[in-house]
């Protein structure tokens, strides 16, 4: 078949997507039909002891239908894969026809060739340079159709490569049930190794391993989101009732109060994911960490798929319990913001909520402290890392998100140079751990930040008029050397704020008033922020900075 | 005028100053109280007005509600603020631009104040504004094309 512009043009990548996100409901539907089967067919040996013959072929159904299930997802991904290139390429052609136009060329969708409009060559030295012109647009335009017929070809492979062997079907056999051990060797490899590994197992695998050690499985980068869903999910079902169990056999008030609050904690996630419905992946949590304050990795939508996902890192006296639903509410709100800016797509927005390291408290000094930030680095520099791997079809835009003290997590992780993001965007950050964008990210303007003029924690001289009083009232004349001391003292614990003109990322602009109010509907920081994280540089409002060129 | 007359004067237009600015104040620090369907309606309507300038029907919409905060510091539970969020697709005449063009003439002419209006590309643009209901009202380009429409009601209480 013959490719052309045209055929190009007027591919509809949304069918692509649509057929990718059909194989993906088959595989999970084929996914649940097994796990019924599996515990349906449990029973055989008990009701029916002496029916070998049976509990050998109901083996053999178990295992094909096990395999059944990875074609389907790779069926799925080749053509989210070539929807996102079609995709990809047709902006290509839209940029070379528009820079052609420009110039006064006309480009023939049919043929390929391109022409100068009439009336545009006035003399011999402009047929030169228009002759010339029109050789680089050929080029260009040879080259994204040779782009687009490999891709053709790639597709081709992989939906033949999936379809079943005739005669003996998705295969009758499965391999060895995964063990403690093996989930042990991989807390020590790389989330990409930890993918290779995890794909390299059959679905039969896959799911003994999500049954038997579901927190493991759920917390382990590198696994793709879906399957970190169901085995948390499984984890958080058998706490509950283990919890529930152990609150009915009695047992003291101490006891028993702690084990209710653990419970309240469970029963938070679970509302949680209830309110998100289809759209909530709960990718980790630990109900018990840091003396209860919790552990908690919440997506709204699947980060696997989406083309824009920000991982946000939330500050100061965030618990899992406490902090929940305002921090669930805020990405949300990001969510549809950033979503509505990418109209040809509806849910390729996934904002996740990682709470995965222990946030500092109000009742001590750890705020002031790095210890924290620290030992969130690695936590959060593997999950992100874990999200590049596990990613389907093109790589996506992938931003690291953070506010307040959730800042200096994110800012210990990109300067060790591992944290694979497109952009970084913080909010009301006291300071991020380094000198200037430039440790950040290779190209400081995609580093981002934003801090209300009435933030204490940007900068302290922020906090005026109403510190600025207090510290007049308590200091005197030096109430404003006090402020100025304050702010040389944040800076000397977390590093000049990103904000500063001196820092050199891009600073955009916060109309929202204090600390807290990033997120308010309606409001320039937070659209600042969606529109960064769509990828649509051009629309954010900035105070200083440069803007780099909008993901396409 | 006696000393008595003096004092008289001045304590009446005290109480005059007193109870106008309690009038302004109470008037301006209650915040509406509105049901959440009819909330939810002048959200749409405001959108349908959008769309049907462009001449382009809404797309993908998701109303609800948000925590906000009253023109004096009221929050809680019932204090909230309703927001719609939409798409339109590319106009089918005409340009982004010129869609946004009409937009503005037709806000201006209804007395809204414009907050945001900026070009920021080709065929790219931002449009803010606040009606005279106090409703926010944006509308912006999307990716690869068309439009992303975002209304945000005033805090009302919940009944």
């Amino acid at each position: 078949m013959t490719l052309t512009l045209r055929a190009l043009a007027e591919t509809s990548t949304a069918d692509f997507t649509s057929a990718a996100e059909a194989w993906a409901r088959l595989a999970v539907g084929l996914d649940n039909g097994f796990e019924k089967y599996v515990a349906a067919a449990g029973e055989l040996p008990y009701v029916w002891p002496t029916g070998t013959e049976a509990e050998e072929r109901s083996g053999r159904l178990r295992a094909e239908a096990s395999n059944a299930h990875e074609p389907c997802q790779r069926i799925s991904r080749a053509l989210r894969t070539h929807a996102d290139t079609v995709r990809s390429l047709q902006n290509m052609l839209a940029d070379i026809r528009a820079d052609a136009a420009r110039e006064g060329l006309d480009i023939d969708m049919s043929t390929g060739v391109v022409s100068a409009a009439a009336g545009t060559v006035d003399d011999a030295s402009d047929v030169r340079r228009v002759e010339a012109r029109i050789r680089n647009y050929a080029g260009q335009l040879t080259e994204v159709l040779e782009r687009a017929y490999a891709l053709d070809r790639e597709t081709s492979a992989e939906l033949d490569a999936s379809v079943p062997a005739l005669g003996s079907g998705f295969g009758g056999t499965t391999g060895p049930a995964i063990t403690e051990a093996d989930l042990a060797t991989q807390s020590g490899r790389t989330p990409a190794q930890v993918h290779d590994w995890w794909e390299s197992l059959t679905r039969d695998q896959q799911d003994q391993a999500m049954r038997d050690f579901p927190q493991t499985v759920g917390w382990l980068d590198g696994v793709p989101a879906i399957d970190r869903d169901k085995a948390n999910r499984t984890a958080l079902q058998h706490e509950k009732e283990d919890l529930i169990e152990r609150l009915n056999a009695g047992g003291s008030w101490d006891a028993n109060s702690d084990l209710n609050e653990q419970l309240q904690r469970v029963y938070k996630i679970e509302d949680t994911l209830k309110g998100l419905g289809e759209s909530g992946f709960l990718l980790g949590f630990d109900t018990t960490a840091y003396d209860g304050h919790g552990k908690v990795v919440i997506a709204i939508n699947n980060p696997d798929t989406a083309r824009h996902t920000g991982v946000w890192v939330p500050g100061l006296s965030t618990t899992l319990w406490g902090s929940m639903d305002d921090n669930m509410l805020r990405m949300k709100s990001l969510n549809e913001s950033a979503d509505a800016l990418t109209r040809d797509r509806q849910g390729d927005v996934s904002t996740v909520y990682w709470l995965g390291y222990d946030a500092p408290d109000l009742d001590n000094v750890s705020v002031l402290q790095e210890d924290r930030s620290k030992a969130g680095r690695d936590p959060y520099l593997g999950f992100v890392q874990g999200l590049r791997a596990t990613h389907e079809g093109e790589p996506g835009h992938l931003v690291a998100m953070g506010h307040s003290y959730g800042t200096t997590v994110v800012g210990e992780a990109a300067k060790t140079g591992g944290l694979p993001v497109d952009d970084i965007v913080v909010a009301g950050s006291p300071g991020m751990h380094v000198a200037g964008a430039g440790d950040l990210m290779a190209d400081p303007r995609h580093v981002w930040a934003g801090a209300s003029g009435t933030d204490p924690v940007a900068e302290a001289g922020n906090a005026r008029p109403w510190s600025g009083i207090a510290a007049g009232i308590a200091f005197g004349a030096a109430g404003p050397i006090v402020l100025a001391g304050a702010e040389y003292g944040l800076d000397e614990l977390h590093g000049i704020a990103p904000t500063d003109a001196s820092f050199g990322g891009n600073n955009w602009v916060a109309d929202t008033d204090g600390h807290t109010s990033y997120w308010d509907a309606g409001s320039e920081s937070l659209s600042n922020q969606a529109r960064i994280l769509a990828g649509q540089y051009d629309l954010v409002t900035l105070n200083s900075g440069e803007r780099p060129e909008n993901v396409r | 005028m006696t000393v008595r007359a003096r004092v008289a004067a001045v304590a009446a237009v005290a109480v005059v100053v007193v109870v106008l600015t309690s009038i302004v104040l109470l008037r301006g620090s209650a915040v509406e109280t509105k049901s959440e369907s009819e909330a939810t309606r002048l959200v749409q309507e405001h959108a349908e007005a959008i769309a049907t300038l462009v001449g382009m029907p809404l797309r993908d919409p998701s109303i609800g509600p948000y925590p906000c905060t009253g023109r004096f510091g009221e929050t809680g539970d019932d204090v909230v603020s309703y927001r719609g969020v939409y798409n339109i697709d590319p106009p089918t005449s005409g340009t982004h631009l010129q869609m946004l063009e009409r937009l503005r003439a037709d806000w201006v002419a209804k007395g809204y104040t414009l907050t945001d209006d900026r070009t920021v590309g080709a065929d790219r643009g931002v449009l803010t504004a606040t009606s005279t209901d106090g409703f926010n009202l944006d509308m912006e380009t999307a990716s690869p094309d068309g439009f992303a429409v975002f209304v945000h009601s005033p805090c009302f209480e919940r009944p």
